[in-house]
């Protein structure tokens, strides 16, 4: 055992004592673990005794869906896997100082000791740690390099004004948007991408593959230096990891109540198609749908949604419409193959119409989507200046784009109860949605578009379920500031970058990305992806057209690099920061006027701000975790166990969820398979006197290469699987949290 | 000499800059071609302070366009179109490469050295809302050796 292996056991043995319960390891003794008929459960031990804070995995492979149960040993190394559906399972220990156990048959109802193997070095060991230990290996440009003065001067393209604004790119609104880096797959050359002289030209034919060729050429076109940037950051990053450089830092081992974790993974859709959200009931109302189907939204993937039936653990899909099949675009045509996967080769996995980015249920468990229905050059003539509607009067929207638009998408509904479509022509474009807690159940939109197309929309749901009358249903309003400081929204205001005329009100250009509506007051909220990131919060007033307001918040320093957000009842504002931390926006904590001058700017109310670092290494000379947390939801229900409004971050290079309790982080760790990555979260009660056993939170895998996840029967530690019966598809990850690590 | 070649470049890519925001569209584009041109010209202002190196342009090419080009007599267009035999054909010529509408519009020159040079060294001056324009350019220190690569190739 070399030195570095020896410490990194030390540290772990270390931070298990510190955290250990009053209780000390004690004989396990037969009432402890009795079986049960739906449990598997037993006690973990290695050469140094009883393990604590590993996982043992129970997984199955003859249920209608992947299946794996994993839970967390105690402080003596004892398990109970609970509530197992009847099948034949494999029972393993993964943990972080060991290597996997091998799989050993079992069935619900046995008792199990297992054996864990302890890693023979630190390499073996490393196999098993979230991605960010691997990707924080990746050397970034110092600080020094920053202001970029162009390809004559430093190299650094001259966009980048400082260090912050790179990683950012790098991280969450570039590269980390899509892919978990620093994973099995993203650390390691596939050998059927080819034979290349170098590696970066290898890196150079890698992000031209598959679908995503398109964005990964434009994104990393953006960081190319003389001396080759990011592009050749990465290779020397594989290079360096192939030569067997391993991470600086070891993850701990759960402690506490992370102890109490019941993970359940399940998979849906196929290895080709990748999701972005999942909705499992009504945010507002979480006993809606109890125990009922789940649903996904594909993107750009399909135009398949997946639905998945977690009581008998099966999966189906369903083919959303369109309006207008026809002439709507699909996502094949902006997202060509270039060059080959190495896994599907030169064939056009994503071919999607509907274009399904998030969705919602409401009361009665009708579905939303955030989806493409039609061309997005068919404008209805009601989106013009000379329609009926007040929000068309005061800002048309009348922009024709030709071919594929990313957002041109409107509102498709759908009700499971009978099983029928309809759509909701929206003028505005729809991206994220969140459903009001008011007497029309309004639903309010996202639109991620800057620039003129920069508006928040809305449909009152209750209406249009009445009427069917799409246009009467509909508003928009543009993001107007207070910026004369009259407290209300006058007729003309200044528009982006003209001359400010002090008496008047400013547009604002900023989109909102994520959307949230404020339980304390009505107000909606929002998230803006122009770094450093912004929240902007829209007072919908009286008559939203003509009255809603805009505020518009800058994320100050050490804080950077946002996606998703939310609100928590009392209405503060709960982002994730690519800069490695959670941050909150308490509104109620500004000193000063939030209207007048200057107030476009989002330079208001610094001190409304507080930054929670997430747990992780950093790069080199980076203070901030390696960590890119893509969206953040708050359990404003106390759906899992840790307290009403807490803040949980999808950590999506920790295979976690980050939530924040008591200031610090709570690590809701899925440990197989590796790679989970999700872009939102959802919790539902499906029976409230069931105790911890009738509620969850749910997460699909957002990556968009599923493939990229550790596969079936893995040929390593976390690689993707060789076969296509063996790739991962896309997870669906059930949480729960019992009272204690024995519980069931 | 070098400092002059900056300077100049620099007083060019101004004038295409004006050129372009301007309203009148035929002035708009004599400026551009006249611009565009010079700009060629003074961007080989360093081009004669020594040999191209065409290995030395392989390895620049690979690390700053390779991203978004093949090079090789097979290769398939990708987020750029395939470059064999770049040289002496005409711009926006790749019959199966679908060029963005600012390219098509205004590229109306063959592919000799000097354009290249023009071209690598600022797509996004050169053709404003060019898909290359997330690209920010070769370093002069680079652009002889890339040309003479790209010229190898044919």
């Amino acid at each position: 055992m070399n030195n570095r292996f020896a410490l990194a056991i030390a540290v772990v043995v270390a931070s298990l004592v510190a955290a250990a319960t009053p209780h000390q390891a004690q004989p396990v003794k037969d009432e402890d673990h009795a079986a049960t008929a739906g449990n598997i459960r037993g006690v973990v031990t290695s050469r140094f005794g009883p393990e604590a804070g590993v996982w043992v995995i129970a997984e199955t492979k003859d249920l209608g869906t992947r299946f794996a149960k994993i839970v967390v040993t105690d402080h003596s190394g004892r398990f109970v896997v609970p509530d197992l559906p009847k099948a034949r399972y494999d029972v393993w220990v993964r943990g972080y100082g060991l290597a996997d156990s091998p799989k050993i048959a079992s069935e619900p109802g046995k008792s199990l000791n297992l054996a864990a193997v302890i890693a023979p070095d630190l390499a073996a060991a490393a196999q098993y740690y979230p991605a960010v230990y691997w990707f924080s290996l990746l050397r970034a440009p110092d600080k020094s390099k920053f202001p970029g003065t162009g390809p004559n001067g430093n190299g650094i393209p001259v966009e980048f004004k400082s260090q912050d604004q790179w990683l950012d790119v790098i991280k969450t609104n570039g590269c980390g948007n899509c892919h978990q880096l620093g994973n099995y797959a993203t650390r390691n050359i596939p050998p059927a991408l080819g034979h290349f002289d170098s590696s970066i030209a290898a890196w150079a034919q890698r992000l031209q593959t598959g679908p995503g060729g398109t964005t990964m050429a434009r994104t990393m076109g953006r960081l190319l230096t003389p001396d080759g940037g990011h592009l050749a950051a990465l290779a020397d990053w594989t290079d360096r990891i192939k030569a067997g450089e391993l991470p600086s830092a070891t993850p701990p081992r759960p402690v506490g109540i992370e102890r109490n974790l019941v993970i359940t993974v399940r998979d849906w859709l196929d290895p080709k198609h990748y999701l972005h959200d999942v909705v499992t009931t009504d945010r507002r109302r979480p006993t809606v749908n109890g125990h009922g189907l789940i649903y996904g939204a594909t993107e750009l993937s399909t135009d398949q949604i997946p639905i998945l039936d977690a009581v008998n653990n099966s999966k189906t899909t369903i083919r959303v419409p369109v309006r207008d099949p026809e002439a709507t675009p699909s996502s094949a045509q902006a997202n060509p193959v270039f060059a080959p996967s190495p896994y599907f080769g030169s064939e056009q996995v994503w071919d999607s119409q509907v274009n399904a980015h998030s969705l919602v249920m409401d009361q009665d468990g009708r579905i939303y989507f955030a989806a493409q229905t039609r061309p997005p050059n068919d404008i209805p003539a009601y989106c013009r200046k000379d329609s009926p509607l007040r929000s068309a009067q005061l800002y048309p929207l009348e922009e024709r784009h030709e071919g594929v638009f990313q957002n041109a998408r409107q509102v498709t509904v759908y009700d499971p109860t009978s099983k029928k479509f309809s759509f909701i022509d929206t003028c505005f474009g729809t991206q994220h949605l969140n459903l009001a807690e008011d007497a029309d159940n309004t639903l309010w939109f996202s639109t991620n578009t800057q620039g003129e197309l920069a508006v928040v929309g809305w449909v009152n749901t209750n209406k249009y379920r009445q009427t069917g009358d799409a246009a009467a249903s509909q508003g928009w309003t543009a993001l107007i500031v207070d910026t004369n400081g009259n407290g209300k929204r006058d007729e003309g205001y200044n528009e982006p970058g003209t001359p400010l005329d002090p008496d008047k009100d400013t547009r604002i250009p900023f989109a909102l990305y994520g959307i949230s509506f404020s339980p304390s007051d009505g107000s909606i909220w929002g998230s803006s992806l122009p770094h450093p990131g912004y929240v902007i919060r829209v007072s919908p007033g009286p008559n939203p057209p003509d009255t809603a307001l805009a505020e518009i918040y800058k994320v100050p320093m050490p804080g950077y690099g946002i996606r998703g957000m939310d609100v928590d009842r009392d209405g503060v504002v709960w982002v994730p920061l690519d800069s490695g931390h959670i941050a909150s926006f308490d509104r109620r904590k500004c000193s000063g006027p939030l209207n007048g001058p200057g107030a476009e700017r989002g330079e208001k109310c610094p001190e409304g701000w507080t930054f929670y670092p997430l747990p992780g290494p950093g790069f080199v000379g980076d203070s901030g975790a390696a960590e890119n947390p893509y969206y953040l939801w708050v359990d404003q229900h106390d759906i899992l166990g840790l307290g009403a409004n807490t803040p949980i971050a999808t950590g999506n290079q920790s295979d976690s969820l980050h939530a924040l309790v008591g200031g610090r982080i709570v690590e809701l760790r899925v440990p197989y398979p590796m790679g989970f990555y999700a872009k939102n979260i959802d919790g539902r009660i499906d029976n409230p006197g069931a105790g911890w056993k009738g509620r969850a939170l749910w997460a699909t895998s957002g990556n968009r290469t599923p493939v990229h996840i550790e596969g079936i029967d893995a040929p390593a530690p976390g690689a993707p699987g060789n076969t296509d019966a063996t790739r991962s598809s896309p997870l669906v990850v059930q949480f729960q949290l019992r009272p204690d690590p024995l519980a069931y | 000499m070098q400092d002059l070649c900056v300077v100049a470049r620099k007083w060019l890519r101004d004038r295409i800059v004006e050129a372009v925001t301007s309203e009148h569209d035929r002035t708009r584009r004599a400026m551009i071609r006249i611009a565009a041109g010079l700009l060629t010209l003074v961007a080989t202002c360093t081009r004669d302070a020594g040999a191209a190196d065409i290995a030395a342009g392989k390895a620049a090419f690979v690390r700053q366009c390779a991203l978004c080009h093949t090079i090789d007599a097979a290769g398939s267009n990708r987020y750029g179109p395939n470059l064999f035999g770049v040289i002496g054909r005409r711009a926006g010529s790749v019959s199966s490469f679908q060029y963005s509408p600012a390219f098509k519009s205004m590229a109306s020159w063959d592919w000799n050295e000097d354009a290249l040079g023009g071209w690598i060294s600022s797509p996004g001056t050169m053709v404003p809302g060019t898909t290359m324009g997330v690209f920010q350019g070769v370093a002069d220190r680079d652009r002889s050796d890339i040309i003479a690569y790209l010229a190898s190739q044919r």
